[in-house]
């Protein structure tokens, strides 16, 4: 095993990266003699954190991106045809399916016209190596809780336009969100993913009868679902309390010293409807601001993907496909 | 702004309630503390180090665990956000390296809720970490703003306050970096409303630190005498 | 009984068009996923299933732990948008776990487990959208995730499944003729050997009837086999440009 390894500067991505290193150590002269070459795969299990700050160090990451591009999110919307209405983001090699399930239930006295929507985030353990069967996480219950109260205070879906018999009947709308494949800035996607899925959601026609007071249910009309705004979720990661990286990858996530993640509107970059920045290194006043411009930026791009997903919206999505 | 009379008779927008805390009122736990502001009130008591579970043990600094109780109803997800925002603010201003393979368990009660739960329930775990003596790197103090729907913004809400608000923001600063270290806002709002909820929340937490100030002063005279002034 | 008649139309076709022992399009794809060690999606008409494996590793749990040979835990998942009514999610559905030890039964015999002694193989499936038929689709895409991941086997394990209505057998049913009070009997089978090693029926079927039903479910496997042996064969072909190039 290589100690205190000496590596110089790595050239970016691909396969052309290459760390060298030198050893240090008396006992190994042969190998100081020659020099020897410490494989980029080893030397990013051996030290992970060194790993990312020498790419960071010279503008780039590990993944051969700049520091503050993001990874293209990839949208299709109705992957799945059981849902009344589902949506699938890519980013990279995160993948995230959304489905929303409308049911009919009983509103609560102190609001008799006003449905639900009842967001609820996945991470089961078939989507990264470091989950396990058993509850669900702290950061699918964390994320799940947030994305609920930056729907409801931001009044994403008028409550009120899914009632379907004041005080008997209204809809919920179930959002759940599935990780298939954790490849970092989680948040991100299954925000996309919601925003998409409700976009794309159709109500089927309700009818309540007084008499029996049940409600029937057809699906041969069905209403889309009128969402008043479009969020998008934009993330940044903090590394060694300095340096901003846009859309942490799960290798970076790892070792970043603060996440900080905005909810703006997509129509008005200058309006936001959340800021979740938990713990970790402080962010100074100047950063937060910096962050902001740049996700306006980021935010054009979201509103662009989504708006091309809508017009591919007749061909045939696949899940495998992409 | 003209002055208006707030729900719970303060004069205005930028006016924080009485705060105070009391500590060492709890005799099993190594640090208790309650903080209270205006009628919220938090009560907070602090383990450790103690023995850390297998499964949490971490090697090479100790693992921070905390327990966020609503004063009603059994603890949903809302409170494990809650939970997981003060575990990440105050372990990065603890030093856990001080006691690797150790447990330190903070557990916050809610006695009363007013608005401004978590931001309470910081600064209660903020100083009960300082009562159990903990070694800390700062001292992270929380407050809350809001802006309601006329575009007022007002310091330290109450519960019938947030309810006609149109955004909410917590703030977390400590005593020694130029940042926030934590912050959740939710709602509508631009911009220039967040900068200026970031910058009234940032003079705000000045009087909180000075709370904070006063009450280990308070402790080290307790403890050492005196003459430990100097 | 009306239901019933029109299973099978009098012309001799079922009610999405295929002839009685006509499996629905199969479509495969192998590591789809970049965290797991290997990964397979499978669609078999609108049932969607995704597999993935992780391991051999170690295992979190020394409870877990078997000296001569690896553990293999097996999840089965089924998305609670996945079907027309919505299912709450319960942390221990009987149902899930039963299908989920099933599979691990069904798998134990296969992979060669003592060649990775005191390690685990996780097997990871979700029913992303079912249309009936989700088990022995989960099966045939833990197979393919296994190959991926390469983790040997003796051999693969092809499932279908088979009814019986009308007087005849019919092969890989859709929700609708599940639904549809007919006896459904899935097999896995090793079709190397011929052998069958799960077979699971839980409606009534005169015994008369199981030698055709499970004759008709084998041949389905057979041609399960050749549909998986073909995604492998074109992903190590794949594989194999990139390892050479």
């Amino acid at each position: 095993m290589a100690p205190a390894a000496a590596a110089a500067a790595p050239t970016p991505a691909g396969n052309g990266t290459s760390v060298s290193a030198m050893a240090v150590d008396g006992d190994v002269a042969a190998a100081a003699s020659q020099g020897f070459s410490l494989d980029p795969d080893t030397f990013q299990k051996i030290h992970p954190a060194e790993f990312h700050r020498r790419f960071l160090s010279q503008g780039v990451r590990a993944d051969g991106r700049p520091l503050q591009k993001f990874r293209k999110a990839k949208i299709s919307l109705g992957p799945v045809s059981t849902a009344n209405g589902s949506a699938m983001v890519r980013l990279g090699d995160t993948t995230i399916i959304c489905g929303v399930k409308a049911e009919v239930a009983e509103p609560k006295p102190a609001a008799p016209r006003s449905g639900f929507i009842v967001p609820n985030l996945d991470l089961p353990p078939l989507c990264s190596p470091n989950y396990r069967p058993g509850p669900p996480s702290e950061l699918a219950q964390t994320v799940s809780e947030y994305m609920d109260q930056v729907i409801k205070s931001c009044d994403l879906v008028n409550p009120e336009t899914l009632c379907i018999e004041p005080g008997h009947a209204v809809w919920v709308l179930y959002v759940d969100i599935v990780c298939l494949n954790h490849g970092g800035n989680v948040v991100d996607a299954a925000m996309i993913a919601l925003a998409a899925a409700l976009k794309h959601t159709r109500l089927p026609q309700a009818t309540y009868y007084e008499t029996e007071s049940t409600v029937r249910v057809t699906d041969t009309f069905t209403i889309p679902l009128s969402v008043k705004r479009t969020l998008v979720p934009v993330t940044f990661g903090v590394f060694d309390a300095a340096v901003v990286i846009a859309d942490p990858t799960a290798e970076e996530e790892a070792h970043l010293s603060t996440t900080l993640t905005y909810v703006l509107d997509a129509e008005n970059g200058e309006a936001a409807y959340g800021v979740l920045k938990s713990g970790g290194s402080a962010v100074p006043r100047d950063m937060l601001v910096a962050c902001w411009d740049d996700a306006r930026k980021r935010a054009v791009d979201v509103v662009a993907a989504l708006a091309e997903a809508e017009q591919a919206g007749n061909r045939r999505p696949d899940v495998a496909a992409v | 702004m003209s002055a208006r009379i707030r729900s719970d008779q303060r004069k205005l927008p930028s006016e924080m309630r009485p705060f105070y805390c009391s500590s060492a009122l709890l005799s099993r736990s190594d640090g208790s503390v309650r903080f209270k502001s205006g009628d919220s009130s938090v009560l907070c008591s602090v383990f450790g180090p103690m023995e850390v579970k297998i499964r949490d043990e971490k090697l090479d600094k100790a693992t921070v665990e905390v327990v966020f109780k609503a004063a009603a109803g059994n603890s949903t997800t809302k409170e494990r956000l809650y939970e997981r925002v003060i575990r990440e603010t105050l372990e990065a201003s603890i030093l856990t390296a001080l006691h690797p393979r150790s447990a330190i368990r903070i557990t916050l009660q809610v006695l009363t809720d007013d608005g401004g739960i978590l931001s309470t329930a910081l600064n209660a775990a903020t100083l009960a970490l300082v009562d159990a003596g903990i070694a800390l790197r700062s001292l992270p103090a929380g407050v809350t703003c809001m802006i309601d729907q006329e575009g007022v913004l007002l310091l330290d809400p109450t519960i019938l306050e947030l309810e006609a608000a149109r955004s909410t923001h917590m703030f977390v600063f400590d005593n020694i970096s130029d940042g926030a270290l934590s912050n959740i806002s939710t709602g509508s709002f631009s911009m220039d409303e967040y900068t200026s909820c970031y910058d009234t929340c940032f003079s705000a937490v000045a009087a909180v630190q000075q709370l904070f100030r006063s009450s280990v002063e308070g402790k080290v005279r307790r403890e050492h005498g005196p003459e430990a002034d100097a | 009984m009306a239901a019933r008649l029109e299973i099978v139309s009098p012309e001799g076709l079922r009610v999405d068009g295929r002839r009685p022992a006509e499996v629905r399009r199969v479509l495969t794809r192998t590591g789809v996923l970049s965290q797991a060690d290997g990964s397979a999606y499978i669609e078999q008409g609108n049932t969607k299933c995704l597999a993935a494996v992780y391991g051999p590793r170690e295992p979190v749990k020394r409870a877990g732990v078997l000296h001569d040979r690896a553990t293999i835990n097996v999840e089965y998942n089924v998305s609670s948008f996945s079907s027309g009514e919505r299912r709450a999610k319960l942390r221990r559905d009987r149902k899930l776990l039963e299908i989920g030890l099933m599979i691990k039964q069904t798998f134990e015999t296969v992979v060669a487990t003592t060649s990775f002694p005191r390690s685990e193989i996780d097997i990871y499936l979700q029913i992303l959208q079912t249309d009936g038929g989700a088990v022995h689709t989960a099966i045939n895409a833990a197979t393919l995730a296994l190959i991926d991941a390469g983790i040997p086997m003796t051999d693969y394990v092809c499932a279908c499944s088979a009814g019986f209505v009308n007087d005849q057998a019919i092969l890989d049913l859709n929700f609708l003729e599940e639904s549809a009070d007919v006896p459904t009997l899935t097999v896995a089978l090793l079709p190397k050997s011929g052998k069958i090693s799960m077979l699971g029926l839980e409606s009534r079927l005169h015994i008369d009837k199981l030698e055709p039903v499970i004759a008709l479910a084998s041949d389905g496997c057979m041609q399960m086999k050749d549909t998986l042996d073909e995604a492998i064969r074109i992903s190590t072909r794949n594989l194999a440009k990139t390892v050479l190039h």
